[in-house]
């Protein structure tokens, strides 16, 4: 098996040739060759919903951690710990929102439950701390509440001061 | 792509062409949403990310992976919260018991109702809790779900959980960091053994290691204390690696004592290791880590290697090392600079030279969870042991204290122990610090690589405290390497000729520093010849502070050469040396060369006479740098005054003179009292301790009326009477100028004092009445 080769075809038309065993740690590739039966040789998977440059850093992703344990499979169980993210992947990560949000869609699409782990937390990492304010200032998001609703929640979150 | 615009009116979104639009927060579908909030805790989720707007309340509100932190002393009742949120929304709660309060000894605590209500529990942790709570707890709790369970601990009690025996469900991850051997084999025996993928532990041997890899087959990654090897593991080894192979992934040691060789003979066990952390016992090591040799077995025995870290500490504390062989910390890190660690695994190194611990520490970034407490407590430790223990080999230091057959109970072990959960503190003693990862090489007080939030690396100023007889080396190093600090502080540290080399060869590489300071030293001309050719080349260098030494004027041809090359060098302080006349005469040279730029000069207590200042006087007259000069205690006399006075006519540079201690008496302030009647360029002016009496302050309170250039004066210790104090406040009320006047040790009486303050009050000026004949600009 070593050494075999598919092809990966994002949506805007170029085709990367990636090594069957790297390109597994996607769980949807690896139902489309194993379920479907699809041959390894000939065909070209389409990744409609991946552009060329985020299937770029995918496999590049993909590469580095082909040797890694399969992660926990018990999705409910997460360690809440954020600081432990490898250097490599704070390396990897240092990129602009766009294309974390991007890797964060593309690692949901195709599977990849390290990759979307990662990206996940990295995300975590900058909201944690921040005032909703903060929030909606650092990724552009609009305040939609009424002042009554806002206040609203304000006494919801009264528990949270009890001591 | 049009429906992303109108679900999100972010205008940036919106502006940019269609084709180009990127997702954002705001665009992820609840279950990513989701995602991200599994690694938020709950505080966040509730009081910042669901007050954001509509879509992320909406989508916190059908949230169910909440976790808890539930501290025992706070008897939280958790009605409130109930009403928040759903119990059964929670998925994992941590139990935080205080180790320091025995509060189970009382009713104090009594666990609340609602404990049954967490359905859904998942993973359940433990801190600092004693055994019987632990056990009332997980008997009231729900675990049906449960598939974590952890309880760390620092106490010395053996946990025997009769409780978790009967438990009936399918645990995955078990950790019970304090148990020893017995206990937790007794708790993980049995059908739970099957199960579990993650296991930690604390202390095991070798056979329980051994047991722990290929007996459990699920099991992928394992967290001990230490593993204690008896004599004849490597035959064993052997024996294992050629029949079973493990399938274990991930490895950490916190307390590792293990040399390399035996690393190695134990990686050979799991040859897939994928993740590997390594917290060496600071106690046992007696030099650095070799680099080159853990390079070697990483990649032999542990090809699949692909997240490790580690943290290595030794204490030097009693080791002899050869005076010729100073501590340094290049030599050390530079085997952690190979292509192998940089570009092939992104593993990056730093090493950190901390004095006043004796101790080097190396370790990767992000550095692991070790608290700096612990590399000053083994100090500590090993101060307290004493010579003999310090000076034993390694090998015979760890058998020392892996006699005890349980050794987590050694009263040494105990307090590394008690010292792991010490508070991070921000700044500590001084050190030399080399990280690989932005190749800086730096004197800091930060511990380790913590960094204030927002902090950005920046030019740091370094003062070098206490004794640095060995550790100018480093400081040379850190020169010679560093980018980043512009100030260095080097005053009364004993420095002689043959230690300025040191700085001088590094100063040759050095392209950040601005400002040096060795005052105080015992340097003479030779090392002066040094430091100065050494920053010929320097491009950033603006100030030398080599003041309280023993320079002569032998040296000073060289700074000629320097100045020329090196134009941002504009102030020299050379106080209290030796360079006299014949230094002067240099000097002179100097200010007259169109190609320098020096605007401050100190020469004061230099042996400069009547000559000397005649031949300054001169050069004085044309010069246009000089901002500054200090030729105070020197003997300059009344003669030497009336050169200077009629030269400074001509000038319109120099605003600040101290001419404190100069022995020009009446006759030498009538020629200065002259030249403020013309001169709008001095602004400060210092007199001190020059004997002017009532009659020289009479000249100078005659044109200090009208004159409206200088701001600061002093005239103190002058021996001026009654009658000229109140000349002179007279003078003062008519001036419009003066800011700071300095009149300490004249005839000030209490009415005159008075009359100063209200003067103060009045004009806003300082008037200082101290004694002051050691004030600088």
């Amino acid at each position: 098996m070593a050494g075999n080769k598919i092809k990966l075809q994002s949506n805007d038309g170029d085709t990367f040739d990636v090594d069957v065993e790297i390109a597994k740690q996607s769980a949807t590739i690896k139902t489309m060759l194993e379920d479907l039966g699809m041959s390894e040789e000939d065909d070209v998977i389409p990744l409609p919903n991946v552009n060329s440059a985020i299937l770029k850093k995918v496999i590049q992703w993909a590469t580095h951690h082909k040797d890694d344990p399969p992660p926990p499979e018990d999705d409910e169980n997460r360690e809440k710990n954020l600081s432990d993210i490898s250097s490599w992947d704070q390396d990897f990560l240092k990129v602009d929102q766009g294309t974390l949000f991007e890797l964060i869609l593309a690692a949901n699409y195709l599977d990849i439950k390290g990759l979307l782990d990662v990206t996940c937390k990295t995300v975590a990492n900058m909201i944690k701390g921040r005032t909703p304010e903060e929030i909606r200032r650092q990724f552009n998001i609009k305040n939609d509440f009424t002042p009554q609703e806002e206040e609203q929640i304000k006494k919801e979150n009264e528990w949270c001061e009890e001591k | 792509m049009e429906d992303t615009c109108a679900l999100n009116d972010a205008k940036h979104i919106c502006n940019r062409p269609t084709f180009q639009v990127f997702p954002s927060l705001f665009d992820l579908s609840p279950k990513l949403l989701h995602h991200i909030f599994d690694y938020c805790d709950t505080q966040t989720i509730l009081r910042s990310i669901r007050c954001v707007c509509r879509k992320f309340y909406n989508s916190v509100n059908i949230y169910n992976r909440f976790e808890l932190k539930y501290p025992i002393a706070s008897n939280w009742n958790l009605e409130n919260l109930a009403h928040a949120i759903q119990l059964d929304r929670f998925t994992s709660l941590f139990i935080f018991g205080d180790p320091y309060k025995e509060y189970f000894f009382s009713d104090k605590w009594k666990m609340p109702d609602r404990f049954n209500q967490f359905m859904r529990l998942r993973s359940l942790t433990f801190y600092h809790v004693d055994c019987e709570t632990v056990e009332s707890i997980v008997k009231r709790i729900p675990t049906d779900h449960l598939t974590s369970l952890s309880i760390y601990t620092e106490s010395e009690e053996t946990y025997d959980l009769q409780q978790l025996r009967m438990l009936q469900c399918n645990l995955r991850k078990f950790a019970m960091n304090g148990a020893d051997i017995q206990s937790y084999k007794e708790h993980i025996s049995g059908p739970i053994t099957d199960q579990l993928v993650y296991l930690e532990v604390g202390l095991c041997r070798f056979a329980e290691y051994v047991s722990f890899i290929h007996e459990m087959p699920h099991l992928r990654t394992l967290i001990i204390k230490d593993c204690l090897l008896d004599e004849n593991y490597q035959d064993k080894i052997n024996e294992l690696s050629q029949s079973h192979t493990s399938l274990l992934k991930s490895l950490t040691m916190k307390k590792c004592s293990a040399f390399l060789e035996e690393l190695e003979s134990l990686f050979s066990l799991t040859p897939i290791l994928n993740h590997l952390e390594l917290i060496f016992n600071g106690c046992v090591f007696d030099s650095p880590l070799d680099g080159h040799h853990l390079a070697q077995i990483l990649k032999t025995r542990l090809p699949l290697l692909n997240d490790f870290r580690f943290f290595f500490s030794y204490c030097y504390l009693h080791l002899k090392i050869p005076e010729h062989l100073l501590i340094n910390t290049k030599p050390i890190i530079t085997p952690f600079q190979t292509p192998f660690w940089l570009e092939e695994k992104h593993w990056y190194v730093t090493c950190e030279h901390i004095y006043s611990y004796d101790s080097i520490v190396l370790y990767t970034t992000p550095i692991l969870p070790v608290n700096e407490d612990y590399i000053d407590y083994i100090r500590h430790v090993l101060y307290k042991l004493g010579n003999r223990f310090s000076k034993m080999p390694s090998r015979q230091r760890r058998s020392v204290f892996q006699n005890n057959p349980y050794p987590r109970a050694s009263p040494l072990d105990k307090a590394i122990r008690s010292s792991d959960c010490r508070q991070y503190k921000e700044s500590g003693p001084e050190r030399c610090k080399i990280s690989i990862k932005d190749n800086i090489c730096q004197l800091s007080y930060k511990f380790f690589d913590h960094r204030t939030k927002d902090e950005t690396p920046s030019l740091l100023d370094f003062v070098c405290n206490g004794n640095c007889d060995n550790r100018l080396h480093d400081i040379a190093v850190a020169l010679a390497y560093g980018d980043t600090f512009s100030v260095l502080d080097l005053s009364n540290k004993g420095i002689k000729d043959t230690e300025v080399q040191y700085l001088a060869n590094a100063l040759r590489h050095n392209k950040t520093l601005k400002i040096l300071n060795l005052s105080k030293n015992q340097i003479g001309d030779l090392g002066f010849q040094y430091l100065l050719e050494s920053l010929e080349q320097h491009t950033t260098f603006t100030s030398l502070n080599i003041n309280g030494n023993q320079i002569g004027h032998f040296a000073l041809k060289y700074l000629l050469t320097t100045l020329r090359h090196v134009k941002t060098f504009v102030e020299l302080n050379l106080g209290s040396n030796q360079i006299g006349d014949k230094g002067t005469e240099i000097l002179v040279d100097i200010l007259q060369n169109p190609e320098t730029s020096l605007t401050t000069l100190i020469i004061s207590n230099n042996q400069i006479t009547i000559y000397g200042v005649q031949i300054l006087s001169d050069v004085l007259r044309y010069n246009k740098t000089l901002i500054k000069l200090d030729l105070s205690h020197n003997q300059i006399n009344a003669r030497g005054a009336q050169h200077l006075a009629t030269a400074l006519e001509f000038n319109n540079t120099l605003t600040h003179l101290n001419l404190s201690n100069s022995l020009i008496e009446i006759e030498g302030i009538k020629y200065f009292s002259n030249l403020l009647q013309e001169n709008k360029t001095l602004t400060k002016l210092l007199l001190a301790n020059n004997e002017i009496g009532d009659v020289g302050i009479q000249y100078s309170s005659d044109v200090l009326r009208n004159n409206t250039a200088l701001t600061t004066i002093d005239f103190s210790d002058n021996s001026i009477g009654y009658q000229g104090v109140l000349y002179f406040i007279d003078a003062v009320k008519m001036n419009k100028a003066l800011k700071t006047i300095h009149f300490g040790g004249n005839a000030v009486s209490d009415e005159i004092s008075n009359e100063f303050k209200s003067i103060q009050k009045k004009q806003n000026i300082q008037i200082i009445l101290r004694s002051s004949s050691s004030f600088y600009f």
